[in-house]
């Protein structure tokens, strides 16, 4: 008996085990051959353990960054990267993450049947970080850890289908249909970039961005991996210089500071592919099985999907919003900077994502001064946001990175500002 | 027969992509055939026999050589079903 409640107790305690025992359910629910199930359950289960390794690889990078950059410029910048901060919550708060994204789950296709919102949300990498931001935001009231479960998975569910809803009225100028929604987590940026571009754009149809011709070398922003790698690199040389070759060689050693700082850059995007390639075996068995089960509930579905999936709509819209969403988030910096608030570092890879699709729900409403305008001021308002929010991660021991969208931002902010009120941050 | 979807990060719209692919597939009773998801770095890699993205990433594996499908709606099952035929020939 003893044996037995041990090993209960290890599944729940272990997220990876609990998360490949989530997807058996799903495979052997869709009556999968039993081969399927018993690769398709390791896989997630492997997929877990990976992401969780990729933590460690930006953990150990990040560490020297903050001491060069506080060294440099005596502030404590964040990247905010979700992949990152989930893979770090995942080591803690794992098993509440776990219960929470499978009840979230069922919270969602229970709300699509049952209300006129019949969205299923697709985007499971979004599920699985949603549930890090409330499990970490919650486990801060010290409730019990089935309260935490209950209100988590409640965010979860509710946020499935109702961001896609009020996205729908831009998706259906930006797509000119009804067969899928936007399943991401930025859906508030994007909807303020939607009503900015409006404000400050012209008539849609004859300044589209698609009706102007872009240089081809802006093909280049493809590579998210790439991007990032760059883009810390660039962090980590400006924070080298500043601080000196001597104190950077406390961390560099004999390796010459440039090639070190390139090598850091790139040990972030390893990192990040590490993480990616977990979630991606982790989804990979996941989202179908959701998909299956919950068009089997929910005969009329309308399935909210990852933000690429606009991209195809408006291609020149994604660079605009690049370069806009870009300008943004520099604006955004110099405020942090200025004001002493926690300063969040500018990154390619949100201008790339949350750029594009904001520019793309801008130029909708206001062709393309609507999409840069619209786009930059997303760049600024997602930022201050992160900002805002930061304090609360920090109290909780992370550094370095956090939450980057701005639904993220929103709900924890409204947890964050609960807790004050009640004392308990 | 394998073929890769391609997306930039190879999470989200690859895998709505596969599925539908998955889909077509079931409808044209091709069974044999594996579908995966990949982002462009390792879609070079991967060996596939047909590539599914959009136009950017398309444009950026078209040195392949390889058969590619191209969508603008990612849950359009019957286009896709239709460039299958005509790619395999059916």
């Amino acid at each position: 008996m003893d044996t037995l409640i041990s090993i209960l107790t290890s599944i729940i305690s272990q997220a990876a085990v609990l998360v490949a025992l989530i997807s058996f359910i799903g495979l052997v629910a869709q009556k999968a051959s039993v081969e399927r199930v018993m690769t398709g359950t390791l896989k997630t289960f492997l997929g877990f353990l990976i992401m969780q390794q990729g933590s460690n690889i930006i953990t150990g990078m990040l560490d020297p960054l903050n001491e060069v950059m506080m060294e440099a410029f005596n502030i404590q910048g964040v990247i905010p990267v979700n992949e990152a901060i989930t893979a770090m919550a995942s080591e803690q708060y794992g098993t509440k993450m776990a219960f929470i994204a499978f009840f979230g789950l069922i919270v969602n296709i229970l709300l699509a049947r049952f209300t006129r919102f019949k969205y299923i949300f697709l985007s499971g990498h979004h599920t699985i970080i949603m549930a890090a931001l409330t499990a970490v935001m919650l486990s801060m009231f010290g409730l019990p850890t089935a309260a935490v479960i209950a209100i988590g998975a409640a965010v979860v569910g509710i946020m499935s289908v109702l961001t896609p809803a009020i996205s729908m009225p831009f998706m259906r100028k930006v797509t000119g249909g009804e067969t899928f929604a936007l399943g991401h987590w930025a859906t508030t940026g994007y909807i303020f970039a939607g009503f900015m571009g409006k404000i400050f754009g012209k008539n849609p149809e004859e300044t589209s961005t698609e009706k102007m011709e872009l240089p081809k070398w802006m093909g280049f922003f493809k590579e998210p991996v790439i991007l990032m790698g760059i883009g810390v690199f660039l962090i980590e040389i400006v924070c080298c210089i500043f601080a000196g070759s001597e104190f950077v060689a406390g961390y560099a050693g004999s390796t010459h500071m440039v090639v070190w700082a390139l090598m850091q850059g790139f040990i972030f995007s390893a990192g990040v592919s590490v993480i990616l390639l977990g979630v991606r075996m982790i989804l990979a068995e996941l989202v179908p099985a959701f998909k299956g089960i919950a068009e089997k509930i929910v005969p009329n579905a309308i399935p909210a999907l990852d933000c690429p999936t606009v991209f195809t709509f408006a291609p020149n819209a994604i660079m605009v919003g690049f370069i806009g969403y870009t300008i943004g988030q520099f604006i955004a910096f110099g405020i942090f900077l200025a004001t002493g608030m926690t300063v969040i570092i500018p990154t390619l890879l949100h201008s790339f994502f949350m750029g594009g699709t904001a520019a793309i729900f801008a130029n909708a409403a206001g062709g393309r001064r609507g999409a840069f305008i619209g786009s930059m001021l997303t760049g600024i308002l997602n930022n201050v946001l992160c900002s805002l929010l930061f304090p609360a991660f920090a109290a909780m021991g992370f550094a370095g990175t956090t939450f980057a969208d701005t639904d993220f931002s929103i709900i924890g902010l409204i947890f964050y500002g609960i807790a004050h009120l009640i004392g308990a941050a | 027969m394998k073929i890769v979807c391609v997306c930039a990060m190879g999470l989200g719209s690859s895998l709505i992509l596969k599925m539908n692919v998955e889909k077509a597939l079931e409808k044209l009773d091709l069974k044999e055939a594996v579908v995966e998801v990949a982002d462009t770095g390792s879609a070079r890699g991967a060996n596939p026999d047909i590539i599914v993205s959009s136009h950017q990433f398309c444009e950026e594996l078209a040195d392949m050589n390889l058969p590619l499908i191209e969508v603008v709606n990612y849950t359009d099952v019957p286009y896709i079903e239709g460039e299958l035929k005509k790619i395999l020939g059916i």
